[in-house]
C-alpha cells in the first residue's frame, strides 16, 4: 500500500515535471531544427539533426555580445548596490532602536505597493533634466529603487532570525559594530543574501518597461528590449529568435543551478518566518 | 602629528560606532527619498494638471479623475486587472500548494523534482513571451495543433488573438511562470512544522484531508497570507509579460491598469491622466493589502 503510494506520487511528479518543462524543451528543440522542419506540418517533436545556423545568424546580425555585456553591467551593478544598501539598512532595523524606526520600516514597505509604472513619468522628467536618459547609470538607479525594498524586507527577516547574543558577545570582546556586521553577521547571513541577490538579479535582468522608455541608443540596449525589437519587425524571423531565446536563458539558468541550494535555504529560514 | 591624526581617527571611529545604527540606515533613506518620495509627490501633483508630454501644463483640479471614471476603457481595464490578478494569484497558489504537499519532506528524488519544477521561474520574461508566442501560433504552434487533434477545437486557434480566450491564456502562462515560487516557499513553510504534531495526527488516525485541515494548514496560514499579499501586489503591477505577449489586445481585451497608464502617457501623451490613473491604482492596491493584513493578521507580532 505504502509502496503503491510512493510510486503513484513519483509517476505523477514525473508527468507533471514533463509538462512544466515542455515549453523549454520546445524552445531548445525548435532552435536546432532546420528552417523546413521549423514550419513542418504537423509539428515535429524532435529535430532530425542539429542545425546551429540560427545561432550564427543571431550572433552575426546583432551585437548580441555587446548587449549581453550591457545587461550584465546593469544587472550586476544593481545587485551589488541593492544588496549593500539593503543589508546595512536591514541590520540597522533589526538591531538598533531609535525614534521613527517603525515609520521608516513602514515607508520602505509602502514603496513596494507602488506600481513601477507610477514612477515612470516623474523619473523620466527627472532624468531628462539631469542627463540620465540613455545611460546605464540611470537604469541602475531605477532598478535599485524597485529592488531595495524587497531585498530589505527579506534580509530584515533573515537577520532577525540570527540571535543578538552573537552581536553582544562580539561587542563585549571590544569589536566595533562594523566588525560585528562584517565578521559575525554577514557570514551567517549568506543564504539570505543569496536569496535577495537572485531575486534582484532576475528582476533586473528582465526589466523591460523602464529600459524601453529610458534607452534609445541601440549601443546601450539591454537584452529584453533588443530581442523585443528583433521580434516586433515586419516579418518575425523565428529561427535566429529561438536561438537567441536559448542563449539568453542559459546564463540565468546556470546562475540558478549553482545557487539554488542557498536560494532555497534563504527562503526557508528568512522570508518565511518574518 | 601622527599622534594627532591618530586622535582624529579614533574620534571619527568612535563617532561612527556610537551612531552606527543611524549611519548605515542613512544611504537607503536618502535614496528612497530621492528616487521614490520625490517622484511620487510629483506624480500626485501631475494628476491634478493637464500636463501632456509636450508643452506646458496648468492646474485643473480633479478633472482628470472625473474624465477617467467616465472612460469605458478605464472600466474595462479595472475589470481585466481584477480578473488577471485574482485568477493568476489564486491558481498559482493552488498549483503551488498542490506540488508543495507532494514534495515536502525528504524522499528519493525530492530535491531533483524541486529544481526541475523551479525552472520556469528562471526563464527571462522576454523569452517567456517568445516561447509562448511560438507555441501558440496558429500556423505552426504545437499547442493549437494538439488541441485541434484532440478534437477540442474544430480548427487550429490562436488564443492570444481571441477576445474570449486571451485573458485566461495569459493567466495560465503566468501561473506556469509563477507557481514555482509559491511551491518552494510553501515547502519551506511545511518543513518547519514540528514532527510531533504530524505524529499525533497519525496516531489519532487522521486521514490526509483531516491532517491537512487541522495540522498543516494552520501552520502555513501566515506564510500563505504573506505570499498571497506579495504576489497580489506583483501581479497587479505586472507590465512586461502582458505588454510583450499581447500589448493589451486584441482591442483592449487584455488591457490591465499598468498598460492603460503606459498607453495614456506614451501613446496619447496625456501625462496628467496617466498620473491620475496610477494614483487610483495605488489606492486599489492599498485596499487589497489592507484586506490581506486583516484576514491573515500579518502585522500582529513578529512571529
Amino acid at each position: 500500500m505504502r509502496m503503491m503510494k510512493t510510486w503513484c506520487r513519483l509517476a505523477f511528479l514525473t508527468a507533471a515535471s514533463a509538462v512544466v518543462i515542455f515549453p523549454l524543451y520546445w524552445l531548445v528543440a525548435s532552435s536546432l531544427k532546420t528552417r523546413a522542419e521549423l514550419f513542418a506540418f504537423p509539428p515535429l517533436l524532435f529535430p532530425s539533426g542539429v542545425d546551429f545556423s540560427g545561432y550564427g545568424e543571431m550572433l552575426r546580425e546583432t551585437e548580441l555580445v555587446r548587449i549581453f555585456a550591457n545587461s550584465f553591467v546593469v544587472t550586476l551593478s544593481t545587485v551589488a548596490i541593492s544588496l549593500v544598501m539593503a543589508t546595512l539598512a536591514a541590520y540597522s532595523l533589526s538591531r538598533f532602536r531609535f525614534v521613527g524606526k517603525e515609520l521608516l520600516a513602514l515607508l520602505t514597505l509602502l514603496t513596494y505597493l507602488f506600481p513601477p509604472v507610477v514612477l515612470l513619468v516623474p523619473m523620466y522628467v527627472l532624468y531628462a533634466r539631469t542627463g540620465l536618459l540613455d545611460s546605464h547609470l540611470g537604469l541602475i538607479i531605477a532598478f535599485t529603487t524597485f529592488n531595495v525594498p524587497f531585498a530589505l524586507w527579506l534580509l530584515r527577516a533573515y537577520l532577525a532570525s540570527i540571535p543578538t547574543e552573537l552581536d553582544e558577545a562580539a561587542r563585549i570582546d571590544g569589536a566595533s559594530w562594523i566588525v560585528v556586521l562584517w565578521r559575525v553577521i554577514l557570514p551567517l547571513a549568506k543564504p539570505g543574501l543569496a536569496t535577495a541577490a537572485i531575486f534582484t538579479f532576475i528582476n533586473s535582468w528582465n526589466e523591460f518597461m523602464y529600459t524601453s522608455i529610458f534607452i534609445n541608443d541601440p549601443q546601450k540596449m539591454t537584452l529584453p528590449y533588443a530581442i523585443y525589437s528583433f521580434m516586433s519587425g515586419q516579418l518575425v524571423r523565428w529561427k535566429p529568435l529561438l536561438a537567441a531565446g536559448v542563449m539568453v536563458t542559459l546564463p540565468i539558468f546556470l546562475v540558478f543551478v549553482v545557487f539554488q541550494k542557498a536560494f532555497i535555504r534563504g527562503l526557508t529560514s528568512g522570508a518565511v518566518k518574518g | 602629528m601622527t599622534a594627532r591624526l591618530g586622535n582624529v581617527r579614533r574620534a571619527v571611529g568612535g563617532f561612527l560606532d556610537r551612531h552606527f545604527g543611524l549611519i548605515i540606515l542613512l544611504p537607503t533613506v536618502v535614496f528612497i527619498l530621492m528616487t521614490f518620495v520625490y517622484p511620487v509627490t510629483v506624480n500626485l501633483w501631475l494628476s491634478l494638471t493637464n500636463k501632456s508630454l509636450l508643452g506646458p501644463s496648468s492646474y485643473i483640479g480633479l478633472r482628470n479623475y472625473v474624465e477617467i471614471f467616465a472612460d469605458p476603457e478605464f472600466a474595462t481595464s479595472v475589470v481585466n486587472t481584477l480578473v488577471w490578478t485574482i485568477g493568476s494569484v489564486g491558481l498559482q497558489f493552488l498549483v503551488g500548494l498542490g506540488f508543495a504537499l507532494l514534495l515536502y519532506g525528504e524522499f528519493r528524488g525530492a530535491r531533483l523534482f524541486r529544481v526541475i519544477l523551479l525552472t520556469p521561474w528562471t526563464v527571462p520574461i522576454i523569452v517567456l513571451a517568445l516561447i509562448w508566442q511560438w507555441m501558440l501560433g496558429s500556423l505552426s504552434g504545437i499547442l493549437p495543433y494538439t488541441v485541434w487533434r484532440m478534437g477540442l477545437t474544430s480548427t487550429m486557434i490562436a488564443p492570444l488573438g481571441m477576445k474570449s480566450m486571451v485573458l485566461p491564456t495569459l493567466i495560465l502562462i503566468d501561473v506556469w511562470r509563477a507557481f514555482p515560487l509559491m511551491m518552494i516557499s510553501l515547502i519551506a513553510g511545511l518543513q518547519t512544522i514540528p514532527q510531533e504534531q504530524l505524529e499525533v495526527a497519525r496516531l489519532e488516525g487522521a486521514g490526509p484531508f483531516q491532517t491537512f485541515r487541522h495540522v498543516l494548514w494552520p501552520n502555513i496560514l501566515r506564510i500563505s497570507g504573506m505570499l498571497l499579499a506579495l504576489r497580489t501586489i506583483w501581479t497587479f503591477n505586472t507590465f512586461d509579460r502582458l505588454y510583450l505577449l499581447t500589448a493589451g489586445g486584441p482591442g483592449s481585451a487584455s488591457e490591465t491598469l499598468p498598460l492603460y497608464v503606459y498607453k495614456k502617457v506614451w501613446f496619447s501623451m496625456q501625462v496628467g491622466k496617466g498620473a491620475a490613473v496610477s494614483v487610483i491604482m495605488v489606492i486599489i492596491l492599498s485596499l487589497l493589502t489592507y484586506v490581506y493584513i486583516k484576514r491573515f493578521r500579518l502585522l500582529k507580532g513578529e512571529q
